[in-house]
């Protein structure tokens, strides 16, 4: 039974979405729908009050334990317990909440300004760490050692430099140097590039690449995506895949 | 030489950069800002909202990605108010929460505009990895979702939302996303099931991951991160943050093409001088 009865209700609720999504005008079948999307998110509320709870409970053991870097752990329950304290100093009443506030200071703000100030600054630097990554990664890994690498170079360097106006700046100097070039300009307007091109030359090569090769792959890529999330759904909603049980049954 | 090149200590690169990006961020200069076809679409759907039409705008995104999406965020909003649209704002991310109010700091109370009756901050909603049981709720029945705005105030004395039940309410759904539950929900739960015309703003790596919905009919509009933020305000005759850092940018981008350049150079002269 403890396999069966979630399963007749993934399928059961799973069927019910389907169903009012294919036929609104049902009333049975839309209020159940109804019914099941509040009942999912206090489903959703109390699994994040667990997800918290599990958080504490296994970094509390490996602290009580004193395992390796334990430390580390007690910063995050130290770090949560400070976070929480300030941001939970909020009090509803009838015409809206407000922060407590004690001896003047609403020290609700206090847990906004650890967001403002410690959070927001050190999830950005980490983030902002990636662009010396890339850097790095450019310089050492980046080479053009067949022509399939030749290809995937050339596309990578004309939609980074359409992506900024220095592509278009410095192509549009190229093009002025060259005018004085016999035959350099000249073979740009008979072929009528500047036609083709118009002002934002790198920007419009740029465009085409992305919105021609680009896109098909992207729309075949979200195709097939597409058609294995379908089969996955089925396959959940009638029970043939249950790894979501956890274990590794299927 | 090449093969001491070849060896290069990376951490120059990283010192090279630095230096690059302070000196990009303490001289900034002006550059021509070329406007591109999905942020014309996206401005052109702003453009077209009538005084007292409803928007919500989606704020999915934490402090990683702010520097690339919040000033795309913030130039869509004040157009909006701009046009006399009232905005019904909130997050699938608690990381988004404190970019509401940063936007009404910015924009809605240095316009004038009037909290619950010009724009309303309905805050917070988990609703799971996916989104998905607070998108569709949204979809049928918002009051179900957000029963009282972030202040406390309950939805049905809110005067903005009077009158507002569903997504057939709205005529657009701006979506400001970097990630899960994002676009691609909204563009799946919203859009297919409601048809709400929805403009969004990505940041640039996952915009070519946007663009089948927006040469389809799923997204009216797109802004791809700090550059879709700066031609934005170019458009709004507004420049914010966007145009600011797309200097920056500009340059770390040249240079990451310097380094390409560079490597290529080294890794060609090295195979020259190889012994047979």
């Amino acid at each position: 039974m403890r396999r069966q009865i979630p399963l007749i209700i993934v399928f059961i609720s799973g069927f019910t979405m389907m169903l009012d999504y294919f036929f609104p005008s049902l009333p049975v079948v839309h209020g159940t729908r109804e019914l099941f999307l509040n009942w999912s998110r206090v489903a959703f509320s109390f699994a994040m009050l667990l997800g918290v709870f599990t958080l504490l409970l296994s970094n509390l053991k490996k602290i009580a334990l004193q395992q390796s870097g334990w430390i580390f752990n007690a910063v995050l329950i130290l770090s949560f317990a400070v976070t929480f304290f300030f941001a939970a100093q909020y009090k509803m009443t009838p015409s809206g909440s407000t922060w407590i506030t004690i001896k003047g200071t609403q020290v609700g703000q206090t847990g906004y300004q650890i967001f403002q100030t410690v959070y927001t600054p050190l999830s950005s630097s980490i983030f902002a760490l990636v662009a010396f990554f890339i850097a790095s990664a450019a310089f050492r890994a980046f080479r053009a050692k067949n022509i399939e690498a030749v290809l995937l170079l050339s596309a990578a360097i004309v939609v980074m430099l359409g992506s900024i106006p220095f592509g278009d700046l410095l192509f549009n100097a190229f093009l002025s140097k060259i005018s004085s070039i016999p035959f350099g300009f000249s073979l740009y307007n008979a072929l009528h590039l500047s036609q083709i091109f118009g002002e934002h030359p790198v920007s419009w090569l740029s465009n085409q690449i992305q919105q021609i090769p680009m896109l098909a792959a992207q729309r075949a890529i979200n195709f097939g995506a597409a058609i294995g999330m379908v089969f996955m759904s089925i396959k959940i909603l009638t029970g043939i895949d249950r790894s979501y049980f956890g274990g590794g049954e299927s | 030489m090449i093969e001491k090149l070849q060896h290069f200590d990376r951490r120059w690169i990283f010192l090279t950069l630095f230096i690059v990006l302070c000196l990009a961020v303490i001289h900034p200069f002006q550059l021509p800002i070329a406007v591109e076809p999905f942020v014309q679409k996206a401005y052109n759907a702003i453009e077209a909202l009538k005084p007292g039409d409803q928007i919500l705008m989606a704020f999915d995104y934490g402090p990683s990605t702010a520097p690339e999406v919040h000033p795309a965020a913030l130039a869509m909003l004040r157009h909006a108010l701009s046009r006399g649209a009232k905005v019904d704002m909130f997050t699938l991310w608690n990381e988004g929460y404190p970019y509401i109010q940063d936007a009404i700091d910015k924009v809605c109370i240095p316009m004038g505009k009037k909290k619950n009756v010009d724009y309303v901050n309905l805050g917070f909603k988990w609703g799971g990895q996916s989104g998905a049981g607070v998108i569709e709720g949204m979809g049928s029945n918002l009051k179900a979702v957000f029963p009282v705005t972030d202040d406390g105030t309950p939805y049905d004395s809110v005067p903005a939302l009077q009158g507002v039940r569903n997504f057939h309410d709205f005529k657009l759904l701006l979506s400001v996303s970097a990630g899960t539950p994002g676009i691609d929900e909204y563009v799946r739960y919203a859009n297919a099931r409601y048809q709400i015309p929805i403009v969004s703003v990505v940041t640039r790596v996952s915009a070519p991951k946007e663009f089948p919905y927006v040469t389809g009919t799923q997204i009216v509009g797109l802004c791809a991160g700090l550059v879709g933020g700066a031609e934005y305000e170019e458009l709004m005759h507004h420049p914010g943050a966007g145009t600011a850092g797309l200097f920056a940018l500009s340059v770390a981008n040249m240079a990451v093409i310097a380094f390409i350049i560079f490597g290529n150079a080294i890794y060609f002269l090295g195979k020259g001088t190889k012994k047979p």
